[in-house]
This record gives structure tokens, C-alpha cells and sequence, in this order.
């Protein structure tokens, strides 16, 4: 940590201090240009050559504002003329003496602005025009449009699991890290099938920093490729959005995910408040996340596998009793014998929710049950609480007897 | 139909008072009807049977006397539960006036502060002071209420959640012309408790940020946050409170032909924002070169670094993770094809402790080009997934190949195209192997002279897996989606009639799981 805070230190101290052409490989401190340009409080460093802006992203005066500093090294800036008609016309633009200028104009809708910027020293030495290029363009979109469009998009391109096209509207700021974000994208893509999202806006506001929250209601179903099963989870999320270079970029996220199950811990930045089942998040293997913890138990050719939930106790012994669950080594699927009522739900521990389990209806002394395989849960009601089981694998062999399989107290 | 009525009569009523100002509006009415069958038919994310969805959002823009204003509505009506469970909701109304030196808005508020202070919107007020020109700083001041939703507000029994009341004050000054700091405090406070195990927060956040270009092409920003919050985890439960900081620091170098960023953060185990973005419990580090190197290659290179356990109370230890990347974009890797593109790009995944130590390593090709009128993009992936906690060792290879091409024949445009793909998986741990195919082929036509296009495309996704008691699958799939704008719609922007119909097929190796989705949507956009 201290060697972090260290190298940082050097690195602003010669940053502030020398020409440092090692980061900006040949680009001379003393040349002619901009020092920093902002469209409408955006840095037009950030921005591509093509820059839409909305009309709710505009101040109230409708104005872009074009803001700068001119660098001229040793000389004095001479003067500052800036062009919307691709050369056509030059206006002068007020600076003052440090370079610093202002330009603002009221844009129509629909018409692109060629925009350049012409700084001359006193020397008149002028900066190299063209790299200062920007069509700018005031959309007839609504922002409202904008963000049905790019959520559209995205979930076309998560849906069809195509990453590049996908990370395309991510923007390099994500406040969850783009490199986290992609990284668990790609094992989404690796762990689920089938993704279908639909989803209807909720709530959209669009702030004069060029950022725009959205809220959305969304119902989803994937199928686990671990398991073969499907799964579907429904609530409302958030999204934070920058606007620029006439596209929306993804800001951040909050839970429950839309994108980036994988790494949910790392990828959201907040929770939504008012949702009211556990979001759907992937673990480390691929499985649905949130549904239960992993229990492994090995024994040998003969014996049986035991649990018991409350203790977590893991036995092996022949015959029946003994523990909460037990399972046989007949066939495959495995036959589990219980000493509690017992009832089968049709969906992973993930999807089965608090009321589903612990409404007694349904529940009878059934005795033993066989695996229906993937997808399916078994409840088990030992008052006051019920414990649920979902199978990962049973595989008997003949010198052992080993069983996987979550379990989730509800 | 009445609320279609309604809007209409909306619509009708303020163009013209605003004909004098600017005014624009749009509006989305459609109707779908959804068939799902099959024994597994509560699988399907579908309403059954027919519904509607409007959607409406107005803009507006004035001036009176020195004062600017604008305005935004909008609304959403659906019978849709899936769509959303209110038959009417409002989906924004915000109002802002200005006289270039005071700015009022009221309603949807969203004032982005910095990353750990302020990043959410608020439903209720703003007020900004900057006068431009002038040395004085920018002073921005919200407060409201941070529901996800307007029926939130008032505290419709569908939206109802916990009330968290926001309030932030920012100053920024310019200090110099290359150089500006602000200072932004933040508080969020949560009452009215729906469920017992719901978490109260009093929160507030102190935040220092600034953004210094020392020289051209060279930028640095950050933050320093601190965080107070009080937590009641759940009713009748005896609360903590917590304090901790956020710290984030990025340095960002872009000329051509490079662009250097060097990224650092620290956010604390129990640092909290309640309105910002923040990931507790992280120290982070990292660094991406992007360099050109000719006009055909660019290269980049990129490290991150990252950590938990900050406070080292974590029973499980510390987990870290590295995670370099490097990259090559080719443009015309073959001279003699112009239209040729490649990019490689190899990702390494190294995760350690908290019980887990894991390599993971990506490969990835993509190649595009064009031959003789087909325009091909193909993807070529290799993922290494090796875990010493015996969590997964997998070896995975993906392959997708997308041909496209045009042709005109008379009036139409006939955009004919095929999507192939592949992944499969061998799974070293349980000695299992899925295999997934895709194919599809679609036709999308166009008829601009009656501005009509249209995509027909049908498919089928395959998963075969070797693990018993798990289930293989198939989806058959049909889609259709025509878009025309007729003549008299044209004095309307973008306005356009649509029609959507899908046909989904799952089939599992359970029957019972198997389902039909059939789906048909019409509906009208209309915007001016």
C-alpha cells in the first residue's frame, strides 16, 4: 500500500514538474493547441469526432456551451476563432489571458454543427485545425427514446451473448470497473442459455452533467447450462448512464443485476431498494448463486450418506435413520429417505422463495423420495424451520458412495 | 382504450399553447397477445392472453422574461403484471428554470456530485448558483426522496418501500484555470420499515474531489470520501454505526498515439454510500496502455489489481486478484484484402485465498471481412477455467460466425443472413461435457420507397449434456418484426407502425418441463 501511495506521489510530482514526453510519447508542451476542451461540461478528450446531445440534457437556456483553455507555451495566445459550418464562417471567441475561453450558441434541432476551433499565438503560429474537428448535433430524440434504444440494444447483445458488441456500451469510467464487468459478462455468457429479458422503464431523469438514471421493471429467464434447468426472476433495477458522442455508455449498476452475475459483489454499486425476492447472481461454478450451500459427502461402498441440517453433521452408516436425510444406493436417480414431512418443488433453491417453502400445505410423511433430477427441490419441515435440498450429483461406485448437493434453511 | 383517449386529449390540448415555445412529445401504444402451453408453461416469463402497453412522455421548452424553462412528462399505462404492477404509473416529470445564473428544478432531480457522494436521482428539488465569468464557486443544493419510482412517493401499496430521505450541498470553485475542487456533503436517512429484516441506514457522506489538467493531454481527478452511517439491521435489533473512507485517484495521459490511464482506489470495509456508487471492501489498482502503433495496429496492454479483507476481519482471509490483458486490433492483416479486420486478445484471471485459488485464461479471435458481397464476422474463444478448490476446472471453446449481404432487386433490399455457433464444454472435475449449438437464418427486407423494412428470422439453440439427472434442451424459434411509416405519418418524426411476432419452442428432456411461447405485438409510434 505504502509503495502504491509512493509511486503515485512520484509520478503527480514529475507529471506537474516536467515535459513528461514519456506518457505523452512526442506531443510538445510548447506546440500550439488546446489544453482541454469541454462540450456542455463533457471533456471532448472523452468524446469520439461525433458528439448528439439531447434536448433534456441541455441547460434550461438550450444553450452548448464550449469551453477551453488555448496552450501556446512560451508565447501569448493571440487569438481564438471558432467555426460551426466546417470552416465556412469563423466567429472570434473572448479568451483571457491564460487561454481560458468561452463559447456558447443556441443549437436547432437536427442540424449538424461542424465544429473547429482555430487558436493563433502572437507569433502566429497556429494549432493544427482539423484535430479539433466535432459534429455536433442536437438530437431530435427524446432522451426518454435514447435509453429505450441502447437498453434495447444491450440486452440484444447479452441476450444473443455477443461480448464485444455488448462491452460497446460500457463506458471506461464504469463505477464497478469495465475489466470486472467484462470478465464476469464472458462467464454469463459461459454459464447460462436461452437469456430472455424484457423489461418496461420505469423512471428516467437526465441531469445537466449529461448523466442519466433509469429505473426499469424487468422479468428474465435463463437456462443454468450447469443444470439444463430454466429459471426466471422478475423486480426493478437501476442504471446510471453518461451521454456523449450521440450514445449512451453504461455508468453503473445496482442489485439486482441485470449483467455480470457472475461477480455481483464486485460489479454493483448499490442495492434497489423495494425488491422484495433475492437476486439472481451466478457462484464461481456456474450454478445459480444464492441457492444454498454445497454439501459434499464421501463414503464408502456399503454405507450410506447422512445429514443432519441443523448441526451440518455428514455420517456414513448402513440402513435407514439416524439423521434428517439419508440416501440410498440402489439406482441412479438416488432415492433419499427423510424423517420429516417432505415436498418437491419444481424449481432451484435460488428461484424457491420464503413463502413457497414454509406454506405447510402440501408437505406429508411421504418417506422416501426419488431425484427427479435437475431443477427440482426437496423441502423438508422440521418446525420451526424447513430446510430445502437441491441434487448436484450422486455417484456410486463400487468402492464408494458419494453425494453433492445444496441445502438452503429457509 | 380510455387511457389512449386521455393521452391523446393531452396531447391535443398542449401543442398548440406551446406552439410559441418548442414542444415535443411521443408516444407508444402497442398490443400484444401471448399463448403459452405446455406442462411446463410456468417456466415462460409471457403474460398469458392480450395486453396493452402506452407509452407517453412529453417535452416542452419557454422562455419568460429572463428566465428559460423546460419540462419533461412521462407516463406508462400496461394490464401487463410483467410489464409492471401498476395499470398507470408516471415515468418521469421534471420542470427546470434558469436565468443563467440561478437554476430551479423540481421533480426528477438528478445531480451527479462525484462517484461516493451523489449519483442517484432524487424525486424532489434543486437549486444551482453559478454565474459564469465570475470567480465565485458553484453551489449546488438537493433534497428528496430516493424511490425508485413515482407511486413510491405516495406510497402506493404495489411500490411502497423504505423512505430514504436525500439531502447533498456541493460548493465548487475553480482554483486557477487549469484546476477546480468541490466539496459535497450528502445525507440519507431510511424510515418506515416494510419487513422486520429490513435495513435502516442514517448516513452521511463528506466528499473532496477535484480534476487538474497540469499540461496538455494530461488529466487528474479524484476523491476522498468519509463515511458516518448508523445501521439498524432489523427491527428490534441493537444497531452499529460505522465510519470509514473512499479514496480514488485516476490519472489519465491521451495524445496520439498513446493513451496511458493509471487508476488507484481504496473504498474502506465499512465505507457506505447511500446515494453514490461504491464498492465497500475493495483496494484496487490499475493501469491500461493504449498505443497505435501504425495506422493499421493498436495495441493494448492493461493490469488490475484488486483485494478484499480490508480490515482483515474476514474468517474466510484476504482474496486477491490480478488480471492482465493485452490486446491487438489489426486493420488489413492481409494486404491484399481492404476490408479485412482482426483483433486478438489473450486475458489472464489469477484469484487467490479466502479458500479459493483459481487461473482462468481467456482467448479470444475475432475476424471480419468481406468476400465477394458476404460480409463474414467470426469469433473464435478459449477459456481456461482451473480452480484448485475443486470449484471448476473446465476447458471451453466458442465459435460464432455471422455471414451477411445485401442485394437490390428492383424496390427492395433483400438482406439475406446466416449466424452459426458453438460452444462447448469439458468439465475435468465431474468428468462431464456440455455442448451447446446455435444456428439461425434471417432475411430482412426493405422497400424504402414506402418506407417499410422488415427481419424474419428462425432458429434453434441446442444443449447436449452428458451429467445424469440433468436436463438436455432445445429451442426452436421464429421472429418477425415490420416497421412502415406511412405517408401520413410523415409530417411526424420517426413515427412508425409496427408488427412483432415470436414463436419460442422449449424442449427438455423432462416432458414435463416442455412449453410454447407464441407471441404477436402490434403497436404505434407516434412522435412529433
Amino acid at each position: 500500500m505504502k509503495k502504491i501511495i509512493l509511486i503515485l506521489t512520484a509520478v503527480l510530482a514529475l507529471a506537474g514538474a516536467a515535459d513528461a514526453k514519456w506518457w505523452i510519447f512526442g506531443k510538445s508542451k510548447d506546440e500550439v493547441g488546446l489544453k482541454y476542451l469541454y462540450i456542455n461540461r463533457l471533456s471532448a478528450d472523452e468524446t469520439g469526432p461525433k458528439f448528439k446531445i439531447f434536448r433534456e440534457t441541455l441547460g434550461s437556456d438550450g444553450l452548448v456551451k464550449i469551453t477551453g483553455r488555448a496552450s501556446t507555451g512560451k508565447s501569448a495566445v493571440g487569438s481564438v476563432r471558432i467555426s460551426l459550418d466546417n470552416k465556412g464562417t469563423w466567429s472570434d471567441v473572448k479568451f483571457a489571458d491564460n487561454g481560458t475561453f468561452e463559447y456558447a450558441f443556441k443549437p436547432e434541432t437536427g442540424r449538424t454543427y461542424a465544429m473547429l476551433l482555430e487558436i493563433t499565438d502572437t507569433a502566429g503560429k497556429t494549432n493544427k485545425v482539423e484535430e479539433t474537428r466535432k459534429e455536433l448535433t442536437l438530437s431530435e430524440e427524446s432522451v426518454q427514446a435514447k435509453v429505450k434504444e441502447t437498453l434495447d440494444a444491450m440486452f440484444d447483445a447479452y441476450s444473443k451473448e455477443n461480448l464485444a458488441r455488448f462491452m460497446g456500451y460500457v463506458g471506461e469510467n464504469f463505477a464497478g470497473d469495465k475489466a470486472i464487468l467484462e470478465r464476469a459478462v464472458k462467464r454469463d455468457f459461459d454459464a447460462l442459455s436461452n437469456i430472455s429479458l424484457r423489461y418496461t422503464l420505469n423512471n428516467v431523469a437526465s441531469g445537466a452533467q449529461g448523466r442519466i438514471f433509469v429505473s426499469v421493471t424487468y422479468n428474465r429467464m435463463v437456462f443454468v447450462n450447469k443444470t439444463g434447468a430454466s429459471t426466471q426472476d422478475t423486480g426493478s433495477t437501476e442504471f446510471v448512464f453518461d451521454s456523449n458522442e450521440g450514445k449512451l455508455s453504461l455508468y453503473s449498476m445496482k442489485q439486482p443485476l441485470m449483467f455480470g452475475l457472475s461477480d455481483a459483489e464486485n460489479v454493483a454499486t448499490g442495492v434497489v431498494q423495494g425488491n422484495t425476492s433475492a437476486a439472481l447472481v451466478l457462484d464461481d461454478s456456474g450454478n445459480i448463486g444464492d441457492g444454498g450451500t454445497l454439501v459434499t459427502i464421501n463414503c464408502a461402498a456399503g454405507t450410506w450418506p447422512k445429514y443432519t441440517f441443523a448441526s451440518g453433521a455428514k455420517t456414513c452408516s448402513a440402513g435407514g435413520g439416524g439423521a434428517d436425510i439419508w440416501f440410498y444406493d440402489e439406482t441412479i436417480p438416488y432415492l433419499m429417505g427423510f424423517s420429516a414431512n417432505e415436498r418437491t418443488f419444481m424449481d432451484t433453491l435460488a428461484a424457491l422463495s420464503g413463502g413457497e417453502v414454509k406454506d405447510p400445505a402440501g408437505y406429508a410423511a411421504v418417506g422416501v423420495v426419488s431425484d427427479s433430477g435437475a431443477g427440482y427441490s426437496y423441502c423438508f419441515q422440521l418446525t420451526p424451520d424447513f430446510y430445502c435440498v437441491e441434487m448436484v450429483s450422486a455417484k456410486p461406485t463400487s468402492t464408494s458412495e458419494n453425494v453433492s448437493f445444496k441445502v438452503k434453511k429457509y | 382504450m380510455k387511457l389512449f383517449a386521455a393521452f391523446l386529449c393531452v396531447l391535443s390540448a398542449v401543442a398548440p399553447a406551446a406552439a410559441q415555445s418548442e414542444f415535443h412529445a411521443s408516444n407508444e401504444l402497442s398490443f400484444s397477445q401471448n399463448d403459452v402451453d405446455g406442462p411446463g408453461g410456468a417456466a415462460s416469463s409471457l403474460s398469458r392472453g392480450f395486453n396493452y402497453l402506452e407509452v407517453l412522455n412529453l417535452y416542452g421548452s419557454g422562455a419568460k422574461g429572463a428566465w428559460n424553462y423546460n419540462y419533461t412528462v412521462g407516463a406508462k399505462a400496461t394490464d401487463d403484471d410483467r410489464n409492471d404492477v401498476k395499470r398507470v404509473s408516471l415515468s418521469g416529470l421534471q420542470g427546470r428554470a434558469t436565468n443563467n445564473t440561478h437554476t430551479v428544478a423540481v421533480g426528477d432531480v438528478f445531480e451527479s456530485f462525484s462517484q461516493y457522494a451523489l449519483g442517484t436521482s432524487l424525486k424532489g428539488g434543486s437549486y444551482r448558483f453559478l454565474k459564469e465569468g465570475a470567480k465565485l464557486p458553484e453551489v449546488t443544493a438537493v433534497f428528496g426522496w430516493a424511490y425508485p419510482r413515482w407511486e413510491s412517493v405516495w406510497k402506493d401499496p404495489a411500490a411502497r418501500t423504505v423512505t430514504r430521505r436525500g439531502a447533498g450541498l456541493r460548493v465548487k470553485q475553480d482554483l486557477g484555470s487549469d484546476l477546480w475542487a468541490g466539496l459535497s456533503a450528502v445525507s440519507a436517512r431510511d424510515t418506515g420499515r416494510l419487513a422486520a429484516s429490513d435495513p435502516l441506514y442514517d448516513a452521511k457522506n463528506y466528499t473532496f474531489d477535484f480534476n487538474y489538467v497540469p499540461m496538455p493531454g494530461l488529466t487528474m481527478s479524484g476523491e476522498q470520501s468519509l463515511s458516518d452511517s448508523d445501521l439498524s439491521p432489523s427491527a428490534g435489533a441493537a444497531g452499529s454505526t460505522y465510519r470509514s473512507g473512499a479514496t480514488r485517484v485516476e490519472l489519465v495521459g491521451d495524445a496520439d498515439p498513446s493513451r496511458v490511464s493509471l487508476e488507484y482506489e481504496n473504498v474502506g470495509t465499512d465505507f457506505y454510500s447511500a446515494l453514490g456508487a461504491a464498492t465497500p471492501d475493495r483496494r484496487k489498482f490499475k493501469t491500461k496502455w493504449r498505443y497505435k502503433y501504425t495506422k493499421q495496429v493498436t495495441f493494448t496492454s492493461g493490469l488490475l489489481w484488486y483485494r478484499n479483507n480490508l480490515d482483515g476481519n474476514k474468517t474466510a482471509g484476504t482474496t486477491r486478484n490480478w488480471k492482465p490483458e493485452l490486446s491487438a486490433a489489426i486493420k488489413k492483416p492481409f494486404a491484399s484484402r481492404p476490408d479485412s479486420f482482426a483483433d486478438l486478445s489473450y486475458k489472464f484471471d489469477r484469484k487467490y485465498g479466502g479458500g479459493t485459488s483459481a487461473f482462468d485464461h481467456y482467448l479470444n479471435l475475432n475476424y471480419r471481412d468481406r468476400f465477394a458481397g458476404l460480409d463474414s464476422d467470426s469469433n473464435l474463444g478459449y477459456t481456461m477455467y482451473n480452480t484448485k478448490t475443486g470449484v471448476r476446472d473446465a476447458n471451453e471453446v466458442n465459435f460464432n460466425t455471422a455471414l451477411n449481404s445485401r442485394h437490390e432487386t428492383g424496390a427492395l433490399v433483400l438482406k439475406p443472413s446466416v449466424n452459426l455457433g458453438t460452444w462447448y464444454s469439458k468439465d475435468e472435475l465431474a468428468d462431464e461435457t456440455d455442448k451447446l449449438y446455435e444456428y439461425s437464418l434471417g432475411l430482412g427486407v426493405d422497400a424504402p420507397e414506402v418506407k417499410l423494412t422488415g427481419d424474419l428470422r428462425f432458429g434453434q439453440n441446442i444443449l447436449q449434456k452428458s451429467a445424469v439427472n440433468t436436463d438436455n434442451s432445445a429451442k426452436f424459434f421464429a421472429s418477425l418484426g415490420a416497421y412502415w411509416r406511412p405517408k401520413l405519418l410523415a409530417k411526424f418524426n420517426d413515427s412508425t407502425l409496427f408488427l412483432r411476432a415470436g414463436f419460442n419452442d422449449y424442449a427438455f428432456s423432462t416432458a414435463s418441463r416442455n412449453f410454447r411461447e407464441k407471441s404477436v405485438t402490434a403497436g404505434l409510434n407516434v412522435s412529433f
